[in-house]
């Protein structure tokens, strides 16, 4: 006998729920465990992004590529396990660690209080100033013109830029793309006036298209970039934080940094 | 720590849901209304007797039914501007699907075209009705009887397919469900929500195709 599409309507919700319910338990119960499981499973699982040069990128043989990459490596070495990258946007990140699929999030991730609210964050290994670019011919000079409805600004949906931006420019119109190459793309192809992202991505960007880009003078934020982790369990922040430590203080951060950027890293060190 | 659903922890956000359904609403209708003109058009020409139009109509339905909705909104977005013509993303999201729904919606008119018996309109020939007239007052009425059921399939996958355009900035609902889960990080939430609405609105238009074909075509059941 053939449904009636009322009761079509009421099995898929039945349906949604259950799977709702079975997810949020499931989260539940795996919270706290994470170092054990790194451990014992002999992998730990690191969400990157695949877009953001030259922090992660993706070779044309799919493998992941960066400074990011790199101090992942570097991290899984130093506690004898294997890394594992798992391709996530902007706004997985966050939820990949909220949802136990990844174990860390190494990728241009700035830490903030908001994001604190649902996971943990290491002590920071870069600082970095944001920064908008603009096509050369543009008529804007400095950061602040960008506050006005005639503009419009790329940003990555899920980034720290996007609150940032949203309170301090509000009158500019802000559109939210999932990827950062669609971002640029958008600046490229004139859909938008300025692009607004970590300073040293849009350095990258200006010298792969030399004569096209430029930045805005001014900077609308002091990021710090952490590694990101499920909250609750304080053996793994503490192992985390205790290697973060010793790469910023051996020197080897600085090294690979200059490596992937071409210069020293700016210091990690808040300017009071 | 463990993950506490609350649906209450979104609510600052729903107050955006509402423009986004209406975005949705807007590029599904507008999509809708422009693909069956599109289709209608397409159709016809490839029963045509000029052997260009069949080819050049033909062409169209291979190429956009065979090409993911995605690659579309990015080329239209991204692409078209470089030619000169700047397309918003509402603007540039309405044309992509129009394209794109519009080789499914050829293929839906042309079921319904070929349905029809030759001697009908050979029939109306007789009478001495014009081609354009045969199409109005014969052929096509009973073209909308036969395809008003795979019409309304048809906007529902309009409607699930809009969601794709948040890719290219349209304020519709996944739009919201992904701005509105990176800002609250309240994922399981807003998935929620967004299936939800989705799933009403593609109920509404079954309710709605079921009840205008009783209306319509009572002899027939759905």
């Amino acid at each position: 006998m053939a449904l009636s599409s009322l009761q079509k309507a009421r099995s898929s919700l039945a349906a949604v729920a259950l799977l709702v319910g079975w997810a949020a338990f499931a989260t539940a119960t795996q919270a706290g465990e994470v170092l054990q499981q790194v451990l014992s499973s002999g992998k730990v699982r690191v969400a990157v992004m695949g877009s953001l040069p030259p922090y992660t990128n993706v070779t044309p043989s799919g493998e992941p590529e960066g400074y990011d990459i790199e101090v992942a490596k570097r991290f899984a070495a130093a506690i004898n396990v294997k890394p594992e990258f798992l391709i996530v946007d902007s706004a997985g990140r966050v939820a990949a660690l909220q949802t136990r699929k990844a174990d860390l999030t190494i990728s241009g991730f700035a830490r903030n209080v908001q994001r604190s609210l649902t996971i943990a964050f290491s002590d920071p290994i870069l600082i970095v100033p944001g920064r908008v670019v603009v096509k050369t011919d543009s008529p804007l000079k400095t950061i602040e013109e960008i506050n006005d409805p005639k503009w419009r600004l790329s940003l990555n949906r899920g980034g720290n830029s996007e609150p940032i931006i949203a309170a301090k420019f509000p009158k500019t119109e802000r559109k939210l793309f999932n990827t950062n190459a669609d971002c640029l793309n958008a600046l490229l192809s004139n859909q938008v006036d300025a692009m607004a992202q970590d300073a040293f991505y849009d350095q990258q960007e200006i010298d792969k298209h030399p004569g096209q880009l430029r930045m805005l003078d001014g900077t609308y934020s002091r990021q710090e970039n952490s590694i990101g982790m499920p909250a609750g369990d304080p053996d793994w922040l503490r192992i985390v934080n205790l290697w973060v430590e010793q790469f910023n203080a051996s020197g080897d951060n600085k090294v690979l940094f200059k490596k992937w950027f071409g210069m020293d890293p700016p210091k990690i060190q808040a300017d009071y | 720590m463990s993950y506490g659903f609350s649906l209450r922890a979104i609510t600052p956000y729903l107050s955006d849901l509402w423009p986004a359904i209406i975005d949705t609403i807007e590029v599904s209708l507008a999509t809708m209304l422009l693909s069956l003109l599109l289709g209608l058009f397409c159709a016809i020409g490839r029963q045509s007797r000029s052997s260009v139009l069949r080819f050049l109509c033909s062409l169209y339905v291979e190429f956009f039914r065979n090409t993911p909705l995605l690659v579309v909104l990015y080329f239209v977005y991204f692409m078209v501007p470089t030619l000169g013509l700047r397309l918003s993303s509402f603007e540039s999201a309405l044309v992509a699907m129009t394209l794109h729904a519009g080789g499914y919606m050829t293929e839906i008119l042309r079921a319904g075209l070929t349905a029809i018996p030759h001697g009908q309109y050979e029939a109306a020939h007789s009478q001495g009705m014009t081609q354009p007239q045969i199409l109005r007052h014969v052929v096509l009425p009973q073209v909308f009887r036969t395809i008003y059921a795979p019409l309304g399939n048809q906007f529902i996958a309009i409607i699930l397919a809009s969601s794709l355009t948040s890719a290219i900035a349209v304020n519709e609902i996944t739009s919201w469900m992904q701005t509105a889960g990176a800002a609250s990080f309240r994922y399981f939430e807003t998935f929620l929500v967004a299936a939800v609405v989705y799933l009403v609105l593609s109920q509404t238009v079954n309710l709605l195709r079921i009840l205008v074909g009783r209306m319509l075509f009572p002899a027939a059941r759905t």
